[in-house]
């Protein structure tokens, strides 16, 4: 039965047809386009900080609301970041009261240790290393495809401070995520 | 220039999807979020429709439209009754020699089934 019904699921179709479809009133092929971008808009939402669960429950909200607004999507751009959009909103405005996201202050909190000389990590372990401002605003910007003035005004934050928590962000990640999986320092020191 | 090779390399990170074993299982879980919307939300219209209806009726019952309808109909009937007398009065008049009522009434109803059938091509067509 359930071999069956994946066989009748419309997976040859590309996103923009199944969002066609979708829009019709396709619940299944809805659901296969969500089969297709979960694990894309949960990683995000996790990578912004949230914790496996809350990023599912933002996650499933987000396509709901996706679902409902389907009609809009014209396939301008592809389908996940569109609802890597809806889902970055949606989990903004659950941590609406959390005015630690982008302040100055949550630059100073300690991030992880980095990790020991020659190993390899990947982006969600190097991640980790951010502080949670910096962890908002690399996702926002690299992961959602915000501009820095995007994510200032999702965050209500200034400009000037969006941008000082990428670069420091980024700096790390490089650090982290040097070619050869071991430190840019570390490389250049020796 | 080493910058945005590593800006390019960051996106294309992001753009990855983790490894999620459960996939499937979300997508059936919004799947069937999905379906429990749509029943409650069709067992809603049609409850809704129904308490409408059934209102209406109510109203209409209980504001003597039928015992107005009967009367209506009463002198409706009437004032057809005579204009289909006249008509046959004149069409006998108008009618070959030959040609009785009933033949008259036949070819009036092909007409008109005939008008209805264009009329409703040129619907159609529009």
């Amino acid at each position: 039965m359930a071999t069956s019904e994946r066989k009748r699921l419309p997976t040859g179709l590309h996103d923009v047809e199944l969002a066609a479809l979708a829009a019709a009133g396709g619940r299944r092929e809805f659901g296969e386009l969500v089969r297709r971008h979960g694990a894309v808009v949960r990683g995000l939402l996790r990578r912004m900080g949230a914790e496996a669960a809350t990023a599912d429950d933002v996650a499933q909200d987000a396509f709901m609301q996706a679902y409902e607004r389907i009609a809009e999507f014209r396939g301008d751009g592809p389908f996940p970041a569109w609802v890597k959009r809806i889902a970055v909103r949606q989990y903004l405005r659950r941590r609406k009261s959390d005015a630690l996201l982008v302040s100055e202050d949550a630059s100073s909190e300690q991030s992880e240790a980095a990790p020991d000389v020659g190993a390899r990590i990947d982006l969600d372990e190097a991640m980790k290393g951010l502080n949670p401002a910096e962890r908002m605003c690399v996702s926002l910007c690299y992961g959602a495809g915000f501009s820095h003035a995007e994510a200032a005004e999702a965050l209500n934050a200034p400009l000037g401070t969006v941008k000082s928590h990428v670069k420091r962000g980024l700096d790390k990640l490089r650090e982290r995520l040097a070619p050869d999986g071991r430190q840019a320092g570390s490389v250049a020191n020796g | 220039m080493a910058e945005h090779e590593f800006d390019s390399r960051l996106e294309r990170m992001f753009a990855t999807a983790p490894a999620c074993n459960d996939a499937d299982a979300f997508a059936r879980k919004v799947e069937a979020r999905l379906d429990r919307n749509w029943r409650v939300r069709t067992l809603g219209i049609g409850s809704a429709g129904a308490v409408g209806g059934l209102i209406a009726v109510t109203q209409v019952l209980h504001s003597g439209f039928g015992f107005r309808i009967q009367q209506a109909s009463s002198v409706s009937t009437e004032a057809v009754g005579s204009a289909f007398q006249q008509v046959l009065t004149h069409s006998e008049a108008l009618l070959p020699s030959g040609m009785g009522v009933g033949m008259f009434l036949v070819a009036s109803a092909i007409m008109v089934v005939v008008a209805v059938a264009a009329a409703t091509r040129i619907f159609d067509e529009v």
